[in-house]
């Protein structure tokens, strides 16, 4: 690296920041929360000897003395009896071309959307706005044992108890089930939590400068668990021998369809296969220009890894921006799609629906 | 806290907030609530140990450790950082001619770049370009050696290369 690129970066750096606003974190708020964590700290060190003391008399579980809940700490049943239409047994797995939740309210203005759905989990995303003025709603439900949320809250519990900050609390039970919210330092941020049945998790989180908890509360409370199929902007795309769906996320932004995602194991595992997207972008960030058909093409090849982007441009006259691409993540992906110029033509033989911009005539996976 | 470790503390933090704050703001991909959250985290944890932390050989470094150990903690157990499936990333504006709000516009296309060098590489870059660490100090934040964080570097810079070339934005030919 020579002196004139560090400068650049240098440069870009300092002005990838100049929209930053000023922020609320003064000194005198600093030494008010330092305070506060000193205090808790204090008030831990005392509770702790105290809890000691009456372990070592037998006395606590007589008096049921413990710590205070968190998702952690109660992976056993949930406490409620089963709420209409929602199951008493978690999936062990969730079909990916079908959703099972549908939000039943959410608030006014949030025009980017977006549902992703694997085999241990499924998320629901809403949002507007970025910066200080970004508002979100995310909804996940977790498989039965879902690893990402287990780990999840197991993390955040013990890194919340190494920095003495209050995290997950319990609050009000959802439908009768117990349930934790977690509020970030800058109370924007809130999650809320429980178990639709035993091992089965949901978390709503809520971003919102002005109520988040009583946002994620109310998308809680009128969640409905209905299973419906997942439908796309494409015509059915005929899978390779050999390779199965295994993930579908659609997203849009400013109420308008922006990109479609679907996710193929060739192996064992979900990380061995490729995908294939169809996007509302500009084609050819990087790569090598060609052709397919007749048409704009690109090509990104590593050959050391078996792993490419091959992306395929006009796609159709009613989205001309739209593009296909297929990313090849494995040697197993590629043997499957029958190599490079074949991974090619499947991103090629990609179709939108007639009118993508009408849901109505979108298809099922 | 005594009141002299307290005015201390008050005029670092009063020092190093905007810093640490924007280098939070690279580090979380331009989320400010999140860097926010991340600069609270540090400075608090920073005012329980105050008594021991101002002594520090090199408090700069310090401090910068906490944040990453902030950051990585705040991407752990936040559940906004637990991505089901990967979601399509913002598309970025390029090569457009230059109109009103272009310094906005040039900083999220900047941020943009960054955020799509792989999480390591860009840790490495932030904290020797924009924290203005050493490569020495570097490795000390990350608890790694220095040659880790010359690789590291040099992949991170060739991934924003290939993200944006350095000269696009600046009119500077490589």
């Amino acid at each position: 690296m020579n002196g004139t690129e560090e400068t650049l970066v240098r440069g870009m750096l300092h002005r990838a920041t100049a929209d930053l606003s000023p922020g609320e974190l003064t000194p005198d708020r600093l030494v008010a929360v330092g305070e506060r964590a000193v205090r808790r700290r204090r008030r831990r060190t005392v509770g702790s000897a105290a809890v000691t003391v009456l372990a070592l008399l037998g006395v606590t579980v007589l008096l049921g003395v413990g710590p205070a809940g968190s998702p952690a700490d109660r992976v056993g049943p949930p406490t409620a009896s089963p709420t209409p239409g929602w199951p008493t047994e978690a999936p062990t797995s969730f079909a990916p071309e079908r959703r099972v939740l549908r939000l039943g309210w959410q608030p006014d203005g949030l025009t980017d959307e977006g549902f992703s759905g694997r085999r241990s989990g499924q998320e629901i995303y809403l949002a507007s706005g970025t910066g200080p003025a970004a508002r979100q709603v995310v909804v996940k439900v977790g498989a039965r044992g879902n690893e990402d949320l287990l780990n999840l809250l197991l993390g955040q519990r013990e890194s919340s108890r190494e920095s003495g900050q209050a995290i997950g609390v319990p609050t009000d039970p959802v439908r009768g089930h117990d349930a934790w919210m977690y509020t970030s330092p800058s109370g924007y941020d809130v999650s809320l939590s429980w178990q639709y049945a035993p091992d089965g998790w949901v978390v709503v989180s809520a971003r919102d400068a002005e109520r988040p908890a009583e946002v994620a509360r109310r998308v809680a409370e009128e969640l409905r668990w209905e299973s419906t199929p997942v439908t796309v902007p494409l015509a059915p795309i005929p899978a390779p021998p050999g390779a199965q769906l295994r993930g579908v996320s659609v997203d849009f932004r400013s109420g308008r369809w922006n990109g479609v995602h679907l996710n193929y194991a060739a192996g064992a595992t979900d990380d061995d296969g490729f995908s294939v997207a169809v996007r509302r972008d500009r084609l050819g960030r990087r790569g090598t220009a060609t052709t397919e058909a007749g048409r704009s093409a690109w090509v990104v090849n590593l050959s050391d890894h078996s792993i490419g982007v091959y992306q395929v441009g006009e796609l159709s006259a009613a989205c001309s921006p739209c593009y296909a691409e297929a990313v090849v993540s494995s040697p197993g992906g590629l043997a499957v799609l029958g190599g490079r110029a074949a991974a090619l033509r499947f991103a090629a033989s990609v179709r939108l629906v007639d009118d993508p911009d009408d849901r109505k005539g979108w298809r099922p996976l | 806290m005594h009141a002299t470790q307290r005015q201390e503390y008050v005029e670092f933090v009063t020092a190093v907030t905007p810093k640490l704050r924007r280098t939070a703001y690279l580090l979380t991909g331009g989320d400010a609530h999140r860097a926010d959250d991340v600069v609270q985290q540090t400075l608090t944890h920073l005012y329980v140990k105050w008594g021991r932390a101002r002594g520090a050989d090199d408090l700069g470094a310090y401090v910068h450790r906490m944040l990453v150990n902030a950051f990585r903690q705040e991407r752990r157990s936040r559940w906004f950082g637990v991505q089901l499936f990967d979601r399509a990333p913002e598309p970025v504006p390029r090569g457009a001619p230059p109109g009103p709000g272009d310094g906005v516009a040039d900083a999220v296309s900047l941020r943009a770049a960054l955020a799509a060098v792989p999480p390591g590489q860009r840790l490495v870059l932030v904290l020797r370009f924009y924290a203005d660490l050493s490569v020495e100090q570097t490795a000390e934040v990350l608890h790694c050696s220095t040659g880790n964080v010359k690789s590291q570097t040099a992949r991170g810079l060739a991934a924003l290369r290939r993200e944006l070339p350095l000269g696009e934005t600046t009119g500077v030919t490589r």
